[in-house]
C-alpha cells in the first residue's frame, strides 16, 4: 500500500519534471529569436512593440500546444520534441536509464499511435515505469527543492507584504484621492484604489492582482508637488491598466518552475525592462511634451532617494550592464509620438515570430505540399487515389524514396525492438519459474501465480495449545508457591486437599487410629504402660512417614510444573518459527507479484509494438504502389534520351 | 569612548534611530546649528515633550555618533553628523532587507525598481533632459 504510494508520487513528479523540460526546451529557441528580433527591430520597434513581442515568450511558456507548420523553426531543430501532450515525448538530455529498464519507442507527434511520416526515426526514451533510473530521480528531486525554495521565498515576501499593509491600513487623505481622481490615466479604472502610506518604503509601487492597492513612500505626498504626484500615479494607473502585477506573478511563477533554464531566467528580466519602457512610453503618449522632462526629472529625483543596491543584493552582474534608470531617461529625452510605420513593422514582426516560433514542426507529408495551411493528417490511401495529373518532379519522387528508406530505417528499429522485448519477456519468464520453484509457489498459466498463503490455520491451531500451556503452567506454578509457603501443620491439612495422593491419605488415616487408640489406653492404664509407649512409637513412624510423604509430593508437583512451562517455552518458540515462515512466504509472493507485473506491462509494449509494425508494414506497401505509379508516369512523358 | 569630536569616516555606518529620537534628528536637520533651546522651541508645537525630554532625546543622539555638540563659550550647539538623504537611504535599505531580503519584491509594479546611479551619473542625465533634444 505504501510501496503504491510511494511509486505513484514518485511517477506524478516524473511526469511533471519531463513536461516542465519538454516546456523549456523550445522556449529557450523561442526566447532566443524574440530577443534577437527585438534587437533586429531596433529603431522600428516602439517600448509598447518591444514589449508585445516578449509577451510571445510568456504565451510559449504557458501554453505548450503548438500548431504544426511548415514554417516552424523546429523543423531545422528535430532533436527538440514539440509536442502537444506533455508527457508523450523525447528527453535526449536525460541520463539514459540502467539497463534493466524497458525500452519503447515514442513518436515525436503527440498521436498516440505512428504514422508513417516521421522525417526521423524516433527517439527512443526510457518509459515511465514504476522505478525511473536513480539518476533521473536524484535530477528530479533536486529541480522539485528549488522550485519549491523559490515559491516559498515568493510566499514569505508576500505575505510580510500582507502583515504590513495591516499595520499600515490605508488612510483616505483628500489631496491625494483628488489627485489620483484627477489624473487623466485613471479614465475608466475603477474609482477608489486604496493608497497606502508605508514609512521607509522607497517607491511608488502598485501591488495586488485582485484588489489592487497603491503603496506610497510615507514622505513622498509632502516631497511632491500636485503635478509631480499627478505624473507618479500616471506610470503606476498605467501599470494598473496593462495588469503588470499579474504579468509579474506569471513570470516569477513561470521562473521558478524553470530555474535550471539561464534564458528563463535572461526573458524575466528583459521583459521586466521592457514593462518599464512600455509603460513610461504609455504616459508620455497621454502628456503634453513640455511635460517629458518633469517626469523624468521626478524619475530621477526618486533614484536618488532609492537606497544604493549594497553589495549583496546585486543579482547576476552579467545581466545588467546597462542600468535600467538610465535607459528609462534616455528614452524619455528621445520620445517620440509613435510613427505610424512603427506598428505594421510590429504586427509583421509579431506574426513572422509567431508563425516560427509559437508552432511545433509540420507532419511532413510524402508530397511536396509547402502551404503551411495544409490539412497534416492527410492519409496515404487519400493521396493514392488523388494522384497528381501532372508528371511528377523528379525532387518528388527524390523525395518519396527518401520518405520510403527513412520508413524501412523505422521499420527496422521497430523490429530490433520487437525482438529485445521477445528476449526480455523470455527472460522475466526464466525468472519467474526459477522463483516459483524456490519459493515453493505454483504457476496457474493466464491466472498467474498462486502463492504460499501464510500458514494461518496452523498459525491459528499453535496459538490455541500454547494459550492452554501457558495458563496451566502459571496456575500450577501459582499453586506450588503458595503451598511451599505454608509452614509444616497446615501444609499436612492442605495439602490431601489441593494434591490428592491416595498413600498420604491411608498414612493420614492410619494416624488418626493409632491416635485414637492411644487416647483410650492413657484414660485406661495411665502414661507408663507398656502398651503405651510401643503405640508412641508406632505414631512417631506414622509421622515420619507422612512427613516423607508430603515432601516427595511437592517435588513431584514441581517436576509437573517445570515441565509444564517447558512445554509453553517450546509452543512458543514454535508459534515464532510459523511467524516467520509465513512472513518469508509474504516477502517472496510480494518479489513474484512484482516480476508478474513486469512480465504482463512487457506483454502490452509487445503487442504495441506489433501494432505499429503492423500499421507501419500496410503504410508501406501502400507507399511503395504509389511509388510505383509515380515512376511509371515519369518515366513515358519524360523518357531521357 | 571619550572622543569628543567623532569624525565621520568616509562612508560612516548609520546608526539606528528610534522614532522619537528622529523627531529631534529632523529638528536638527531643519536648523542647522542649534543651540538645546531653539531645538526646543521648535519642538515645543508639534511634540508635547518636556524639555527634559528633548534634552534626554539630544544626549542620546550625540552617543550614538548621530549628532555633534560643539561647546563655544557657555552654549551648545548641536549640529547633524549623518545627511538626512544616507539616513533615509539606511532606513529604507534596513526597511527592505527585513521585508523582502534586500531588494523591492519583484511581484510589485513599481516606479522604480533599483537605482545604482552615482550623483554625478544623476546630475548627467538630468542635463540629458533639460538639454536641446535631438532630432
Amino acid at each position: 500500500m505504501n510501496l503504491t504510494l510511494t511509486t505513484t508520487a514518485l511517477t506524478a513528479l516524473d511526469r511533471l519534471a519531463t513536461g516542465i523540460w519538454e516546456i523549456s526546451l523550445p522556449a529557450t529557441v523561442v526566447i532566443v529569436l524574440v530577443l534577437a528580433a527585438r534587437r533586429l527591430g531596433g529603431r522600428w520597434l516602439s517600448p509598447q512593440g518591444r514589449y508585445a513581442l516578449g509577451l510571445l515568450i510568456v504565451v510559449r511558456l504557458v501554453i505548450p500546444v503548438a500548431p504544426a507548420s511548415s514554417w516552424s523553426v523546429f523543423n531545422l531543430t528535430p532533436w527538440i520534441a514539440t509536442s502537444q501532450v506533455i508527457p508523450a515525448s523525447v528527453s535526449n538530455f536525460r541520463p539514459q536509464p540502467d539497463s534493466g529498464a524497458i525500452l519503447s519507442i515514442i513518436p515525436r507527434t503527440s498521436s498516440p499511435l505512428p504514422t508513417a511520416h516521421h522525417p526521423l526515426p524516433p527517439a527512443i526514451r526510457p518509459l515511465p515505469t514504476a522505478t525511473p533510473s536513480p539518476w533521473r530521480l536524484g535530477l528530479e528531486f533536486l529541480w522539485l527543492a528549488g522550485v519549491l525554495t523559490l515559491l516559498g521565498n515568493l510566499a514569505r515576501h508576500h505575505f510580510r507584504l500582507v502583515r504590513t499593509l495591516r499595520r499600515h491600513p490605508a488612510t483616505p487623505e483628500p489631496r491625494l484621492s483628488r489627485l489620483l481622481a484627477e489624473c487623466p490615466s485613471a479614465a475608466g479604472l475603477r474609482p477608489s484604489l486604496p493608497i497606502h502610506l508605508l514609512p521607509n518604503f522607497p517607491t511608488p509601487a502598485l501591488c495586488g492582482v485582485f484588489r489592487p492597492r497603491l503603496l506610497l513612500p510615507a514622505g513622498l505626498p509632502a516631497a511632491l508637488t500636485d503635478a509631480e504626484l499627478t505624473l507618479v500615479f500616471a506610470h503606476e494607473l498605467t501599470h494598473l491598466r496593462h495588469r503588470d502585477v499579474a504579468l509579474n506573478w506569471l513570470l516569477l511563477l513561470l521562473r521558478a518552475l524553470h530555474w535550471f533554464n539561464p534564458a528563463v531566467w535572461l526573458a524575466c528580466r528583459t521583459l521586466r525592462a521592457d514593462q518599464e519602457l512600455a509603460c513610461d512610453a504609455a504616459v508620455l503618449a497621454r502628456l503634453a511634451p513640455t511635460k517629458h522632462a518633469t517626469y523624468g526629472h521626478i524619475l530621477l529625483k526618486l533614484a536618488a532617494a532609492f537606497p544604493p543596491a549594497g553589495s549583496v543584493s546585486a543579482p547576476a552582474p552579467f545581466l545588467n550592464r546597462t542600468n535600467l534608470i538610465q535607459r528609462r531617461i534616455h528614452m524619455i529625452a528621445q520620445y517620440q509620438p509613435a510613427r505610424r510605420r512603427t506598428l505594421p513593422a510590429t504586427v509583421a514582426l509579431a506574426a513572422l515570430l509567431g508563425c516560427l516560433a509559437l508552432t511545433r514542426a509540420a507532419d511532413p507529408k510524402p508530397t511536396g505540399v509547402t502551404s503551411p495551411l495544409a490539412d497534416p493528417t492527410a492519409t496515404s490511401g487519400a493521396i493514392a487515389t488523388n494522384l497528381p495529373t501532372p508528371p511528377p518532379a523528379a525532387h518528388e519522387l527524390a523525395a518519396m524514396r527518401g520518405e520510403m528508406e527513412r520508413q524501412k530505417n523505422l521499420e527496422q528499429i521497430l523490429r530490433d525492438s520487437a525482438h529485445e522485448m521477445n528476449g526480455r519477456q523470455v527472460e522475466t519468464m526464466d525468472q519467474l519459474r526459477k522463483m516459483c520453484a524456490v519459493e515453493g509457489l505454483t504457476f496457474v498459466p493466464g491466472k498467474g501465480f498462486n502463492a504460499g498463503e501464510p500458514d494461518t490455520e496452523t498459525l491459528r491451531h499453535f496459538q490455541s495449545l500454547q494459550f492452554d500451556k501457558e495458563a496451566a503452567a502459571t496456575q500450577a506454578a501459582k499453586q506450588l508457591e503458595q503451598l511451599s509457603g505454608l509452614p509444616d501443620r497446615q501444609l499436612i491439612e492442605v495439602l490431601p486437599i489441593s494434591l490428592p495422593d491416595s498413600l498420604l491419605t491411608q498414612l493420614l488415616n492410619e494416624q488418626t487410629t493409632v491416635q485414637g487408640k492411644l487416647s483410650s489406653l492413657r484414660t485406661q492404664y495411665g502414661e507408663n504402660h507398656p502398651e503405651m509407649l510401643a503405640l508412641g512409637r508406632v505414631l512417631r513412624s506414622l509421622e515420619e512417614k507422612i512427613d516423607t510423604r508430603c515432601r516427595s509430593v511437592l517435588l513431584a508437583e514441581k517436576l509437573r510444573v517445570a515441565s509444564l512451562q517447558a512445554a509453553a517455552e517450546s509452543g512458543r518458540k514454535q508459534i515464532e518459527a510459523a511467524r516467520q515462515r509465513a512472513a518469508a512466504a509474504n516477502a517472496a509472493y510480494f518479489a513474484v507479484d512484482n516480476l508478474q507485473h513486469a512480465y504482463d506491462s512487457g506483454r502490452q509494449r509487445q503487442e504495441e509494438i506489433q501494432r505499429r509494425l503492423t500499421d507501419l508494414r500496410v503504410q508501406m506497401e501502400d507507399e511503395a504502389f504509389v511509388l510505383k505509379r509515380l515512376e511509371a508516369s515519369d518515366k513515358t512523358p519524360h523518357s531521357h534520351p | 569612548m571619550s572622543d569628543r569630536k567623532p569624525k565621520p569616516p568616509a562612508t560612516p555606518p548609520t546608526p539606528a534611530i528610534s522614532d522619537a529620537e528622529l523627531v529631534v534628528m529632523k529638528a536638527v536637520w531643519d536648523r542647522a546649528p542649534a543651540t538645546a533651546n531653539e531645538i526646543v522651541a521648535a519642538l515645543a508645537g508639534s511634540a508635547e515633550w518636556k524639555p527634559k525630554t528633548i534634552h534626554t532625546l539630544l544626549g542620546r543622539l550625540v552617543r550614538k555618533g548621530a549628532v555633534a555638540c560643539d561647546k563655544t563659550g557657555r552654549t551648545h550647539q548641536f549640529r547633524p553628523l549623518i545627511a538626512a538623504a544616507d539616513y533615509a537611504h539606511a532606513a529604507s535599505r534596513s526597511f527592505l532587507g527585513r521585508m523582502f531580503d534586500g531588494r523591492v519584491a519583484p511581484f510589485l509594479a513599481c516606479f522604480i525598481e533599483r537605482a545604482d546611479l552615482s550623483p554625478a551619473e544623476i546630475a548627467e542625465l538630468r542635463r540629458l533632459l533639460d538639454g536641446p533634444k535631438k532630432p
